[in-house]
């Protein structure tokens, strides 16, 4: 039995059993990762020390019978997450490396948890990007088709699991990075709502629009991992105290916006998503037209305040403290400017300085009221849009694409930033109102993954999980 | 287009030491980039308040004691990551 390619539920059965240890998966997965990863490339770090030590404790305490979902699931770790004395690059020149002095709230409750880490996966360079492409480190493949880009800027923790690299990873997402991926390598991927998952330890990327969520096999799954990593964190000064979830009722109402699906689509993708729509309403699930107004300026309103937010957020970057520095060449005098403007220079990729470049002057004097504060504001209408769907058209979920089409070919997009960034047409929307979204796959076209999204009201991640399970249930 | 004394001045501002070429080029991309989401002009936004939170909740407080020691080696194994130190501190070039 190929016990990496089990599923979080089926592992952990498994290990009840007594079938295998979580030693004896861990090792069958770095097996499979020495086999295959040379190949795909999805991870940068493998912490192989940490993981046994991690699965034998785990085994001891499965023998005293503990119980607990994920004790002995090896799980793949987003390179801007903090792992404790692991290095921690951001996929970064800037940070290549930098080590961690702490763990992450999310690391914590994991370890608390009893899950063993196998490593830490590629990203897009401080998580800006669709493709993983943007890595400084390091080129990851779609598992599913090695000449296609896995997605991004998850694309190592995605590539992970849909390769049997890892039982299940985690992520983040600011405009799509957990969905997108998932999407396009035919995994489940979540992001929760805004405030539910502590970003303490998160490398931050766009403050108010960041969030760490699960990259599973199965919605179980998803619905596993986030229950571990949710939770409220004084450390967090975003974080907020979910109010109690109910569970979903049994036959929702789905919206379906109309400005996501009133312009041209490539046959074989508008087809699948009829078919998907069909399969919802034979569930028994009745679909309703909805309109989202304003949810077209999206990505406009999207790149004017994650760049302005990232200049904030990369300026501690500045060679005075940690990572990359032209003052750690002792030889070579500097000023201090220097220090700071060749440090930046030389450490952060093209898409990084572009997008600081961008947030700074959208956030400089006398462009501020005109970009930043218009583009805020602007989100507030959209945030509207969503609530006025979900409280007064009398929609659980809205339904949407994941993306507007299947995993593009390397090097397709790379010549022009604004055709990149169209790629997250249909995710950008969730982060800026803060809602819950769960990508899951809808099928395949040409054997290429593609998927799906969910959104539901805030803190209604059950929604999502109901709806999900039921898309898998019609694809079995 | 943006002047490129404009484009020059925001990497000074950004602490970005881009070469020539590269200046020339963000001033394409950012020329482009700031044209594309001008169409936020069009939305009427006279009576609407920026989003300061997505999931906003009143101020969140606690009380002003120690919520956490950091380790001894923790606080060590930080500072040895900065390219310059001197008795307990972290050295910077002259500032003045």
């Amino acid at each position: 039995m190929n016990i990496t390619s089990l599923t979080i539920t089926k592992a952990r059965e498994g290990l009840a059993k007594k079938e295998f240890s979580s030693v004896e998966l861990t090792k069958e997965l770095y097996k499979h990762i020495a086999e295959r990863d040379s190949e795909i490339g999805a991870y940068l770090t493998l912490t192989k020390d940490l993981a046994l030590e991690q699965a034998a404790k785990a085994d001891t305490n499965i023998a005293k019978n503990d119980t607990a979902p994920l004790t002995g699931i090896p799980l793949a770790i987003k390179d801007n997450i903090l792992v404790d004395k692991i290095r921690a690059t951001a996929s970064s020149k800037m940070l290549e490396n930098y080590i961690a002095p702490y763990d992450a709230t999310v690391i914590t409750k994991l370890r608390e948890a009893g899950a063993v880490f196998l490593g830490k996966t590629n990203m897009d360079e401080f998580a800006m990007g669709s493709s993983t492409e943007n890595s400084a480190l390091k080129k990851t493949k779609n598992p599913r088709d090695l000449t296609r880009v896995p997605g991004g800027s998850s694309g190592g923790s995605a590539a992970a699991v849909a390769g049997d690299m890892a039982i299940a990873a985690l992520g983040s997402d600011t405009g799509g990075s957990i969905r997108q991926p998932a999407g396009f390598c035919g995994v489940v991927g979540l992001k929760p709502t805004y405030g539910t998952v502590s970003r303490y330890g998160l490398m931050a990327m766009a403050s108010s629009l960041d969030q760490i969520g699960p990259l599973t096999k199965t919605v179980e799954d998803a619905e596993t991992v986030f229950n571990s990593i949710r939770g409220t964190d004084p450390f967090d000064a975003t974080s907020v105290t979910a109010p109690q979830q109910i569970a979903a009722q049994k036959n929702l109402t789905i919206g379906i916006p109309k400005e996501f699906f009133d312009h041209p689509m490539r046959t074989e993708v508008a087809d699948l998503l009829t078919k998907t729509k069909e399969n919802l309403a034979k569930l028994g699930h009745t679909l309703k037209e909805i309109s989202l107004p304003h949810v077209s300026y999206s990505l406009e309103v999207y790149y004017l305040i994650m760049p302005a937010e990232v200049s904030a957020n990369l300026a501690r970057y500045d060679g005075i403290r940690y990572g990359h520095s032209i003052a750690r060449d002792t030889e070579t005098p500097a000023t201090l400017g220097e220090v700071y403007s060749k440090s930046r220079g030389q450490g952060f990729g093209k898409e990084v300085r572009r997008r600081i470049m961008l947030g700074t002057y959208v956030l400089s004097h006398g462009y501020y009221e005109a970009y930043y504060l218009k583009a805020q504001k602007v989100r507030t209408i959209i945030t509207n849009d969503f609530k006025h769907a979900f409280e007064n058209q009398g929609v659980d979920a809205i339904f949407a694409p994941t993306t507007p089409d299947v995993a593009f070919k390397f090097g397709e997009k790379t010549s022009d930033p604004l055709s990149m960034y169209l790629e997250d047409i249909y995710t950008v929307p969730v982060n800026i109102a803060g809602l819950p979204a769960i990508s899951v796959p809808a099928g395949t076209i040409d054997n290429l993954p593609f998927g799906v999204q969910f959104i539901a009201p805030w803190f209604s991640e059950t929604t999502l999980f109901a709806l999900g399970k039921a898309l898998e249930s019609t694809r079995s | 287009m943006i002047d490129l004394e404009h484009i020059k001045k925001l990497a000074t501002l950004a602490r970005l030491e881009l070469t020539p070429k590269e200046l020339e080029g963000f001033q394409g991309d950012l020329s482009r980039i700031l044209d594309y989401v001008g169409k936020l002009e069009n939305v009427d936004t006279s009576n609407v308040s920026a989003t300061l939170h997505a999931t906003a909740t009143p101020n969140v407080l606690r009380p002003d004691t120690d919520a956490i020691s950091t380790p001894e080696d923790a606080i060590e194994r930080m500072l040895d990551q900065a390219p310059e130190r001197k008795d307990g501190y972290i050295k910077v070039k002259a500032v003045l």
